[in-house]
């Protein structure tokens, strides 16, 4: 996955309160937008991992 | 199925047990194309994934000027072949910094590389084979790298020619570790065209040892070095057992049917054809949200990423494009919540369509 400029939980679509399975990105320079799952055999995920373990980078909690 | 091939060749008479029924490199022939089989051209400003042809990742890492442009380019000047991906350089990148790197590669499950019997006293030895043509002669490395062991192996540099040749590249059995018997990485073949001195300042490491960066590609040159340059790749192929060039065994073909459907575990692009195409059915829970169904066929490897580009509308009704989100998502199917105000008639089943200009809709679960 080319560099992430920002990715953020998207609200279970039955129970709000449950833990967030899919998170949106969007890339720099780029509109389009990614549905990751929250599933470590998903290489986009590790990608939103490695990415949010950097300083100054965050998952945005759901809306 | 175990298929056996005998034949002669010049050097003595081989016999093929080959362990499956199937080519273990899924498009090595680089027929299918689902995410763009046109020219994708400004690559190499990121990690740049797939792109063109299916399977053919394109990893780049570090920060490099070079440019390229990534094809899946029609031959007709090799036989056997139609298409190969072709890698075209616009911007050279003549100062090389040591992070940089750039490979294609083809990455395998561990759960399909039994066979190798990798870890043991009965362990396999590898070989890999494709074509490359290029603009001159270039030495480049290939190399294998163990994912579950953190190991590797380089083999041989190999050269290529302006002329397709045929590249034969011996990987020994490794006796030390297995292979992960599930869905994710294990094995990593690349192909790598350019790279700083985090992998090229030690010895090429030809044979399986801990991985060691600088010991991937020493003695390489860069497809960087120059914007006349490119190289074309086709017939990947992995074999259990030791070949040489004249021994190898013939490329496996497959139907493009067949080839496809193997593709579709790691990528389902539903690409527009035409205005108005189906794309999904719903149904609508309320005036401004569809929730529609969108199968995953066949199982994916892994729970995809869901990316949609291009505008989508309700079939029989106002030609608004509808906003998107994926509602919950498996290997088997994604739920799309398609939403716009007042598009729907509430408690009614839904058709959604392509609009009228460029749109796909991709599930990924590439390694």
């Amino acid at each position: 996955m080319k560099t992430i400029n920002t990715a953020q939980y998207v609200a279970p679509p039955i129970d709000a309160s449950a833990d967030p399975t899919i998170i949106k990105v969007t890339l720099v320079g780029s509109s389009m937008e990614h549905f990751v799952p929250v599933d470590t055999s998903n290489t986009d995920y590790l990608a939103v991992l490695e990415w949010a373990a950097i300083d100054g980078n965050t998952i945005a909690e759901a809306d | 199925m175990a298929l056996i091939l005998h034949g002669t060749v010049s050097d003595n008479t081989a016999v093929l047990d080959r362990p499956s029924s199937k080519p273990i490199i899924i498009n090595g022939n680089m027929a299918v194309a689902q995410r763009d089989g046109a020219a994708v051209a400004a690559l190499g400003d990121g990690d740049e994934g797939y792109v063109t042809v299916d399977r053919i990742r394109h990893t780049i890492a570090g920060t490099t000027a070079g440019r390229f442009t990534s094809t899946q380019e029609f031959v007709n000047d090799i036989p056997g072949f139609n298409e190969s991906l072709n890698i075209n350089v616009t911007t050279a990148d003549t100062s090389i910094a040591a992070a940089e790197y750039f490979a294609l590669e083809y990455r395998i499950e561990g759960q399909d590389l039994a066979h190798f019997a990798k870890g043991e006293s009965t362990a396999k030895p590898f070989t890999f084979a494709f074509y490359a043509k290029a603009n001159a002669g270039f030495d480049f490395a290939v190399g294998f790298r163990d994912l579950d062991n953190a190991r590797h192996c380089s083999g041989a540099l190999f050269t290529t020619t302006t002329g397709w040749t045929r590249h034969v590249i011996q990987i020994p059995a490794d006796t030390t570790g297995n292979f992960t018997n599930d869905a994710n990485e294990s094995l990593r073949i690349s192909i790598i065209l350019h790279a700083g001195s985090n992998f090229t300042g030690g010895t090429l490491a030809t044979a399986w040892a801990g991985y060691n960066a600088a010991n991937e590609a020493p003695g390489i040159d860069s497809i960087f070095s120059s914007t006349d340059n490119f190289i074309s790749i086709t017939g990947l192929q992995l074999e259990v057992g030791d070949y040489d060039i004249n021994s190898i065994p013939p490329f496996q073909y497959e139907s493009f049917g067949d080839n496809l459907i193997r593709c579709q575990r790691y990528c389902r692009q539903h690409t527009k054809s035409g205005n108005f195409q189906g794309v999904m059915m719903g149904f609508a829970s309320a005036t401004n949200n569809c929730r529609a169904l969108m199968y995953h066929k066949p199982q994916m490897r892994g729970v995809p990423t869901v990316t949609k580009s291009g505008d989508f509308i309700r079939s029989h009704g106002t030609a608004t494009a509808l906003s998107f989100g994926v509602a919950t998502n498996s290997l088997d199917t994604a739920t799309i919540d398609w939403g716009g105000t007042d598009l729907f008639a509430a408690e009614q089943g839904v058709l959604i369509t392509f609009k009228e200009n460029d749109a796909f809709i991709r599930a990924d679960a590439e390694l």
